[in-house]
């Protein structure tokens, strides 16, 4: 199973993501290609095993990935620098 | 009267590295010598003109190192001059084969006169070095020319390694001062427009002062922008972003829409080597897919008359495309000076291989649209960036946002079914590296030579040409290839400096032939800067 965690702005300790959600994949599967539900958001995955519970015993973390905003952003501009060219 | 709002032109001059030492006048190598003659000499030619005209235009080149460093080579210095001999013998053959035939036999004459006039130009105006007509040309004060990364790796999938940005940053700096400017480059092409927060720090320590970017890249800036992509913006590290606007990029090069496509250009596909037999195609037959002729009798569409191409019939298209260009972007600059309350720059990014290669008649219309721009209007003003920032040096601060130039704006191109295996392949083979690097400490000699040819090949196999190749399955078996030689050979130096007593003595001479990229240059020394950096 994969378990996607979104991790924006914490440290990421295995179980104080802001959500997560699942998803099933079989034995011999090496990539998965993944929709991801908000943007502007960083996201790690985990792959690892169902329990009987419920529960999910993770194996191996993936880096982490930032997914970029799909839309301008609500605050505007305020500051201004320069930049000097040799 | 003084101009309402800019223009800022680049074009972005990149192919992989083809050569191929073993076998001459392979399809892919003619890659290079289509681009040589069909785009490089045309573009160079007029715009060496323009500059002897004393015409006050502007235009920047990207010109990546991998593409430098065949410009440089001496073995496909002479190869390129061979196919452009072949070429004008072929024209000489095609107006004694179409001499029946007066329809074609006008056509025939003007190719002959094209390549008779580009094979000249390459042997007695340029003595075959292509880098140094460029660099010429920057003398004049008319073309900047900007650095890109060392083989154009696809920056934002290779995130998780920021040393290796960095490689290919440094390293592209490093050829700039090596080649071109010992100054050093202040701006940079992102391969594919390719940007992942993080790069604009890199950027800056390697002294690069501005970079383009695809337009929702600053749209989507954070926070956002006031201007829109009609001006650029400061990130945070110190770096000028300038965004592509859309607008003019579609008016020349949208499928069936753009100038590129009108009905009475030539017809790309129409290539004489598609309709004549082996025999008579002679150096252009091949077994494994002919070679380009770049004879092209068949126009877009057969609309009025005979459906065959007729340079003066495109050539007036092409006056009336540039007068159409300049009033479109005269009437956005007029409207955008209005709003915006500045002087708005319109940002034009085009592959160079666009103008001449897949529109014939490209650089006819780029040479009219400056003419006219330069001579016969005020509105607009052609600018460079660094003249663009040195008149406006305050800009809003806004970090870019993750973006690409490649279809939907993103890494799907680069990152999909067809090649989504080279990236764990590459990052494993990175990994590699890294312990080759721990077990081997300051390595010298043979063993410093086999970790240079381990990054040659790591340099080659980054290319962002062959995934693009692959998505776009048209010469995939090339692409696969090319990847899995350089992880071949990658494996086999691992191997060889691990088990040294095993086998031939002479692999890495036969390496160090079949792939010369960079061949004089000591890689690791920069990688081994690059690491430093990442660890500071």
């Amino acid at each position: 199973m994969l378990r996607i965690h979104d991790i924006t702005h914490i440290i990421f300790q295995g179980n104080n993501s802001h959500s997560y959600f699942d998803v099933e994949i079989t034995g011999k599967t090496d990539h998965w290609y993944l929709n991801i539900p908000v943007c502007n958001r960083n996201y790690c995955a985990e792959i690892g095993i169902k329990t009987g519970q419920g529960g999910f015993l993770p194996l191996a973390r993936s880096n982490p990935i930032y997914v970029p905003r799909d839309c301008p952003s609500d605050s505007p501009a305020q500051s201004r620098s320069r930049i000097v060219l040799r | 009267m003084e101009e309402e709002g800019y223009l800022l032109l680049v074009l972005h001059t990149h192919l992989p590295f083809v050569k191929d030492a073993e076998h001459a006048f392979t399809r892919e190598e003619s890659w290079l010598y289509e681009a040589v003659a069909d785009c490089y000499i045309p573009l160079l030619s007029m715009l060496s003109n323009l500059a002897d005209l004393k015409a006050d235009f502007r235009i920047a080149f990207s010109l990546t190192p991998c593409l430098a460093e065949m410009f440089n080579d001496h073995v496909l210095q002479e190869r390129c001059l061979r196919y452009m001999d072949e070429r004008v013998e072929l024209a000489h053959k095609e107006i004694r084969t179409q001499c029946r035939f007066p329809a074609l036999l006008e056509t025939a004459q003007w190719y002959s006169r094209k390549f008779a006039f580009c094979r000249r130009w390459y042997e007695e105006r340029c003595s075959r070095d292509i880098l140094s007509a460029f660099i010429r040309l920057r003398d004049t004060g008319t073309v900047s020319i900007l650095a890109s990364g060392a083989t154009h790796a696809y920056f934002p999938l290779w995130e998780i390694f920021p040393h290796l940005v960095d490689f290919q940053v440094r390293l592209g700096v490093h050829h700039y001062k090596k080649h071109i400017n010992r100054g050093g480059p202040a701006g940079f092409w992102l391969p594919e427009c390719g940007y992942f927060t993080n790069v604009d720090t890199i950027l800056y320590e390697n002294g690069i002062r501005y970079f383009f970017l695809d337009k929702h890249g600053i749209l989507n800036a954070h926070p956002r922008p006031g201007y829109g992509e009609y001006a650029p913006v400061h990130c945070p590290a110190g770096v000028a972003a300038f965004g592509r606007n859309g607008l003019v990029h579609d008016l020349v090069w949208v499928k069936d829409k753009g100038y590129s496509g009108d009905p009475l250009y030539s017809d790309f596909n129409s290539d004489l080597s598609n309709d004549r037999n082996e025999k008579y195609l002679g150096f252009f037959s091949r077994p494994a897919g002919n070679i380009k002729t770049g004879i092209k009798y068949g126009k877009n569409a057969s609309g009025p008359g005979n459906g065959i191409f007729d340079p003066a019939a495109a050539f007036d298209r092409c006056n009336e495309q540039a007068n159409h260009f300049i009033a479109a972007c005269q009437s956005h600059i007029e409207y955008l000076r209005a709003r915006l309350g500045k002087k708005p720059v319109i940002v034009a990014l085009f592959d160079t291989e666009l103008f001449g290669h897949w529109w014939m008649e490209g650089p006819i219309w780029l040479e009219l649209m400056l003419k006219k721009l330069v001579f016969d209007q005020k509105k607009i003003r052609l600018i460079s960036a660094e003249e663009y920032l040195a008149n406006h040096p305050c800009n809003e601060v806004s970090m870019p946002s993750l973006s690409s130039w490649g279809y939907q704006g993103y890494s799907e191109t680069w990152l999909m079914g067809r090649n989504h295996w080279i990236y764990p392949e590459l990052y494993q083979a990175q990994e590699s590296f890294q312990e080759l690097l721990r077990r081997f400490p300051g390595p010298s000699g043979t063993v410093r030579e086999a970790l240079n040819q381990y990054l040659r090949e790591f340099l080659q196999a980054q290319c962002s040409d062959w995934a693009f190749i692959l998505h776009r399955e048209t010469a995939s078996d090339f692409a696969m290839n090319r990847i899995k030689t350089s992880i071949d050979n990658m494996s086999s130096v691992y191997r060889h400096l691990l088990h040294p007593e095993s086998g031939d003595r002479q692999w890495l001479k036969h390496m160090q032939k079949k792939n010369d990229l960079f061949g004089d240059m000591d890689l690791l020394s920069i990688y081994e800067q690059s690491l430093r950096l990442g660890k500071s």
